[in-house]
């Protein structure tokens, strides 16, 4: 018999071992990779909620659970929707890993970190996936600091924040289990609480704890900060219901919702404020990263009014939106050597790389949130969910728009602007842009609009997420 | 008789850790980090019997290990000479690390008393000790050798603490890894550092 | 179904034409391909006057309990009179396109033109604030593009980002208000906007029309060579004054302050933009003051609970101004065309503008009334010396031209005309005749004081002919100046900065060495904070 834990978890660690070995030979190391992915993609978003996949009379039957040192690892349908996502992400960024420049442990660590967030997901007890998240920090270094380049404070903080919110969660549940039996539980919730929550918060990198993610995405390749956050952002936010959903006392707080909206919007604002000041564009991608976290948060915090239903519908719109944002960055990097990144430095582009500009342009519109654009409509639904009567949140939610939209503004005001003389002469025979370039962008381009429109084709691909969550469903 | 030399190797441990905080000399740092692991070693509480303890100070030792071999076969080390002069840097994180530990023995009687009754006092103050003085080190100082010395001393610290309280093997095992792969990061980037930067 | 017909009648000869002119440069039959089409597209619609109201499901969001909410159309005596407004611009574009099309291949224009027009009236027509968010964010992102493929390169293009800007936030004000709108029904129409929202959705419309807070919508990209058509700067205001036109009528009952404030600032813009507009150098640099202007007359209907008397104003916005501004190249023996345009502009009785008197005035006389009068009357003279004073190189035209240019100024009067008539019933109205009176009073004695005073070219001897002004000059200035809220924008720019130099301050400090114990340390205050506010402490 099989086991979905020899599938998502085994292969793609032994894939991964075999590639670092094959890492010289490119084309051989991304084929194995894509058609690794891609099977691993398709077989989970198309293996049947029984397990059992029929071919002509043949049946495979796939177990869902394995024991490791006597603790359960357990992947189940409802989990398949996310690990299918995350062997998505895998697929989709090693497509241009390595004619990016990226590390050339991208192929194999990129299957590897998936493998590790599938056992974060699935370990029982979940929260033994809190070392497993501090270990993809630290596999994850080769690629955010390659050889050639010096280690930059960035990546070393972020490898020291993940460390210090490790023992906070496990602490917290260390105490939990002497809950029940605690003369005063309500002090011990209240220290329980407070550590989870500020392990969550250094995890999904809230104010003020969030420095390590601009600090990263400056200093590292755009490509590889992307796949990181985009994985790590879908896995945390599902881990974290995860923790509301088998923790009664954690959900039951007195305002807890609230306070959890409240950090959304917070996180929303503050994230939006310090964009609109950036200037440089690797910095962007961080700061959508801090934002898109305001919505995640905000999507948690309002579960009880149906919230959760638009944090799986964002998903895809979010992948789309990384992809395109660091596809661009990274390509206008490649094929301009001298540019810094520097906002001032854009100017011309949009005439010498029209499609590359117009992808960046569209990634950005798209994750902000503009009608006929992938996130709209989970966006729009999301703000519509909040009371809108005391003024207070939404407030703070209405100006959490205005920093990224003048930084979007911007952007597209140094693209569309003149190149200076002296770069225009010398630019005057510029590299143009492939088949490849424009093949990829106008597939993103199309996956923005069919999402802006047809939004029920992404919320099909990720609805089973919820499945598992019953008691918090359940409050509605 | 074996208090004793429990109490005393808390001591030397927080004095290890206090070492590794304010000097900046690799071979001091390595030598403290191997203190450090041995006298956790000793502390480690033995109710689970003598290998989870014995766990820790191999893996303590081969991270240790790790991280020396890769500054002695780098030649990091001959840049590196010894001195017994203080910079002002050295003595103001030594005297904020010697206030912590002054702290962590002032604190310690309570948490023991009301957060942690299962650990005894010897793994609550070196473990507490380990996680304050790491935490200093890795707030305090930027250069990778330093930041990964100092994640271990504070992971050290935790897994001491933790140890203190409940047992999983699983959990072991996964710390091991963690352990090794902070300490393989940390001789990648000393390599890293020292190679010529691509244009 | 019937209003596919007139989209499909509008892109598809966009598309014929692409081909047509992407195999070999034949720019006649192309145009004949765009003149037939909008023609055909404009009698369908004007037919569907007959079946109104229409509605169109195009697409609806499943689930429904996830979504709820449709991609609809929806027309009715609303949008109707807009569709038509805006397609009989398209239709006179094109006719009157031979003029200045002799030079050079103008099918990417007629291409833009029918492509615009068809997603304007979509936008207008939308049924739902979901339909006209999308349809906002087309246009904007379309009108965008090609603007930017026309825009000369090596020029900056400031202007155009401003205006994409303002008109990108108008989408997000309008997603709001439907939220605010959402929580207390939700998956409404325009028609049904409940009271309490109505005056964020006004905010909303006001912000895309350039008045609310006044600022200049786009003229034409910096170093665009040729004159930016009026119907690209005409048509994509409409969809906000649909929006308007369909405002509950009591809404500013609720909010007494927000209620003052809009109707001050509404009454600034409204001063500000008309005496712009009577001043301005030439009717190219003046158009968009007149769209401000009559803008804030719409706008005013609305807060004065009339939101169906916008249209009016509306119309005469899209229609009048489309004939002054069609008159290009101004040719001195027919300038009684465009003059005819003032059977829109004046609101004497029983002419299009003649309902909408009651609107702008509202129930009671007061200052707001006086301004409004002062502003038409500016209005007024405006159109008048622009008639009066277009004058160009231009003495004849050639053979078709001669035809087809007045015919595409006579579509549009014959507009203004028809839907005096039949826009939706009760238009044809007395309305209050003494306003109009009194405006042409106040344009009258202007015109004969400036004569008088011997002043022939308003914009060349005013200065000298007005008393005092040395004295006066700086004083109008400062009046400008403040009207025209320059004074606000740099306020914000300042605090921008402000701001900005306290942000790199705190990014270096929790950034740099030592950072990791700053952020450590808030993370413990906000969390207290948390703590105690969520009760856990």
């Amino acid at each position: 018999m099989m086991n979905t834990i020899l599938i998502w978890i085994l292969i793609p660690a032994l894939l991964s071992l075999a590639l670092a070995l094959l890492q010289r030979f490119t084309k051989l190391s991304i084929a194995v990779t894509l058609l690794g992915s891609g099977f691993l993609l398709l077989l989970a978003f198309l293996m049947p909620e029984d397990l059992i996949i029929r071919l002509g009379s043949r049946q495979f039957v796939f177990a869902d659970s394995y024991e490791v040192f006597g603790r359960l690892i357990s992947i189940t349908k409802a989990n398949l929707n996310l690990v299918g996502g995350l062997y998505l992400c895998v697929f989709i960024w090693n497509l241009f890993a390595r004619s990016l420049k990226t590390s050339q442990w991208f192929n194999a660590l990129s299957l590897l970190i998936a493998a590790l967030w599938t056992i974060a997901l699935a370990v029982q007890p979940f929260l033994y996936a809190t070392v497993i998240i501090l270990l993809i920090a630290v596999v994850s270094i080769p690629l955010l600091s390659p050889r050639g380049s010096k280690a930059g404070p960035g990546v070393l903080r972020y490898i020291t924040l993940q460390a210090i919110a490790m023992p906070l969660v496990l602490l917290s549940a260390w105490m939990l289990s002497g809950i029940e039996t605690a003369p005063s539980a309500s002090t011990l919730i209240m220290r329980a609480a407070a550590l989870v929550l500020s392990g969550f918060a250094i995890w999904l990198a809230l104010f003020p704890v969030h420095t390590w993610v601009p600090m990263v995405a400056q200093e590292s390749h755009p490509w590889t900060v992307s796949f990181l956050l985009v994985l790590m952002q879908s896995s945390l936010t599902i881990f974290f219901i995860y923790f509301l959903e088998e923790y009664a006392w954690l959900r039951n707080l007195p305002r807890m919702w609230e306070v959890l909206r409240w950090a959304g919007i917070i996180t929303i604002f503050i994230s939006s404020l310090l964009i609109s000041f950036q200037n440089k564009l690797r910095r962007i991608l961080a700061y959508f990263y801090l934002w898109e976290m305001g919505y995640a948060l905000l999507a948690i915090g309002l579960a009880q009014e149906g919230g959760l239903n638009y944090l799986q519908l964002i998903f895809m719109p979010r992948i789309l939106g990384y992809a395109g944002l660091s596809f661009s960055i990274a390509k206008l990097e490649q094929l301009e050597p001298d540019f810094d990144g520097k906002f001032n430095a854009l100017p011309g582009f949009f005439h010498r790389y029209p499609v590359i500009s117009l992808v960046l342009v569209t990634s950005l519109l798209s994750l902000a949130g503009l009608p006929m654009l992938a996130s709209f409509p989970a966006k729009r639904y999301l703000i519509n969910l909040l009371p809108w009567s005391g003024y207070g949140m939404e407030t703070w939610l209405s100006l959490g728009f205005g920093g990224v939209l003048i930084v979007i503004f911007r952007i597209i005001y140094q693209l569309v602007s003149p190149s200076k003389k002296e770069i225009a002469i010398i630019k005057a025979v510029s590299i143009s842009e492939d088949a490849i370039i424009i093949a990829f962008s106008t597939i993103l381009i199309l996956l923005f609009f069919i999402g802006g429109f047809f939004p029920t084709m992404y919320s099909e691909m990720f609805k089973g997420i919820l499945a598992p969550f019953e008691k918090i469903l359940l409050i509605n | 008789m074996s208090e004793i030399i429990v109490f005393i190797a808390t001591m030397i441990g927080l004095l290890a850790g206090l070492l590794n905080l304010m000097r900046r000399k690799w071979l001091i740092n390595v030598f403290g980090l191997a203190i450090q692991y041995l006298c956790i070693f000793i502390v480690f509480p033995k109710a689970e019997g003598i290998s989870p303890a014995l766990i820790k100070i191999i893996v303590g030792l081969m991270s240790t290990l790790i991280i020396y071999l890769t500054i002695l076969s780098s030649g990091a080390i001959r840049r590196d000479p010894f001195s017994l002069k203080f910079t002002a840097g050295e003595l103001f994180r030594g005297l904020s690390g010697a206030f912590l530990i002054f702290l962590v023995f002032l604190v310690a009687p309570w948490l023991s008393r009301e957060v942690f009754p299962q650990s005894s006092s010897s793994s609550l103050t070196l473990g507490l000790g380990l996680i304050l003085l790491g935490l200093l080190q890795l707030g305090a100082k930027t250069e990778p050798l330093y930041i990964i010395i100092g994640l271990l001393t504070f992971l050290s610290g935790f897994e001491l603490l933790y140890g203190s309280l409940e047992f999983s093997t699983m959990l072991e095992a996964l710390f091991a890894i963690v352990n090794l792969l902070i300490a393989i990061a940390g001789a990648y980037f000393i390599t890293k550092d020292l190679e010529p930067e691509k244009l | 179904m019937a209003f596919f017909i007139v989209l499909g009648l509008l892109i598809l000869p966009a598309f014929i034409i692409v081909i047509i002119q992407s195999t070999k440069s034949r720019v006649g039959a192309a145009w004949i391909v765009a003149l037939v089409a909008s023609c055909l597209a404009w009698l369908v619609l004007f037919l569907l006057r007959l079946f109104l109201p229409l509605s169109l499901e195009l697409l609806n969001w499943q689930p429904a309990e996830l979504f709820n909410g449709t991609i609809a159309l929806r027309l009715d005596y609303f949008t109707w009179p807009f569709a038509i407004a805006v397609l009989t611009l398209c239709v006179a574009s094109i006719f009157t396109e031979t003029t200045v099309a002799s030079k050079e291949d103008s099918s990417p224009k007629w291409v833009a033109s029918l492509t615009l027009t068809a997603l304007t009236l979509v936008s207008l027509a939308s049924a739902n604030p979901l339909t006209l968010a999308i349809t906002w964010s087309l246009i904007d992102i379309a009108e965008l593009f090609y603007r930017l493929r026309s825009a000369n390169p090596n020029h900056s293009q400031g202007s155009l980002m401003r205006n994409f800007a303002i008109r990108l936030l108008s989408t997000f004000a309008l997603i709001f208000a439907t939220a605010i709108a959402w929580a207390i029904q939700p998956n409404f129409d325009l028609n049904q906007i409940p009271s309490t929202a109505g005056i964020f959705f006004l905010l909303a419309a006001g912000l895309r029309l350039g008045v609310l807070p006044v600022h200049l919508p786009f003229t034409k990209a910096d170093g665009e060579e040729a004159p930016i058509t009026y119907l690209l700067q005409l048509a994509p205001v409409a969809s906000a004054l649909t929006l308007i036109a369909q405002l509950p009528s009591d809404f500013l009952t609720l909010n007494r302050t927000l209620f003052v404030l809009i109707q001050v600032l509404s009454a600034i813009a409204m001063l500000y933009a008309s005496m712009m507009w009577v001043s301005r150098k030439t009717e190219a640099e003046a158009r968009p003051y007149w769209i401000i202007a009559l803008s804030a007359f719409a706008l005013q209907c609305a807060l004065n609970g009339e939101p169906g008397s916008s249209r009016v104003w509306g119309l005469v916005l899209l229609l009048s101004g489309g004939l002054l501004f069609a008159f290009n190249p101004p040719i001195r023996r027919i300038r009684f065309i465009p003059a005819l345009g003032l059977v829109g502009l004046l609101g004497l009785p029983f002419t299009l503008l003649a309902s909408g008197w009651q609107g702008v005035l509202g129930q009671s006389f007061s200052v707001v009334s006086v301004v409004v009068l002062i502003s038409h009357s500016l209005l007024v003279i405006g159109y008048l010396r622009y008639v009066v004073e277009a004058t160009g190189a231009v003495t004849g035209l050639e053979k078709h031209a001669r035809i087809t240019y007045p015919l595409g100024l006579i579509v549009i009067f014959q507009t203004i005309v028809l839907l005096g008539l039949i826009a939706w019933p009760g238009v044809l109205s007395l309305g209050i005749w003494w306003a109009s009176l009194v405006s042409m009073a106040i344009t009258t004695a202007a015109i004969y004081l400036s004569r008088l005073l011997g002043i022939k070219d308003l914009h060349e001897d005013l200065p000298a002919k007005i008393p005092f002004y040395r004295i006066a000059s700086p004083i109008i200035r400062a009046i400008r100046g403040f009207f025209s809220l320059q004074w606000f924008y740099s306020a914000v720019s300042w605090l921008y900065q402000q701001t900005l130099r306290l942000e790199t301050f705190g990014s270096e400090l929790i950034e740099g060495d030592g950072g990791l114990l700053w952020s450590l340390v808030l993370l413990l205050i906000i969390m207290l904070i948390f703590a105690s506010q969520a009760g856990l402490g």
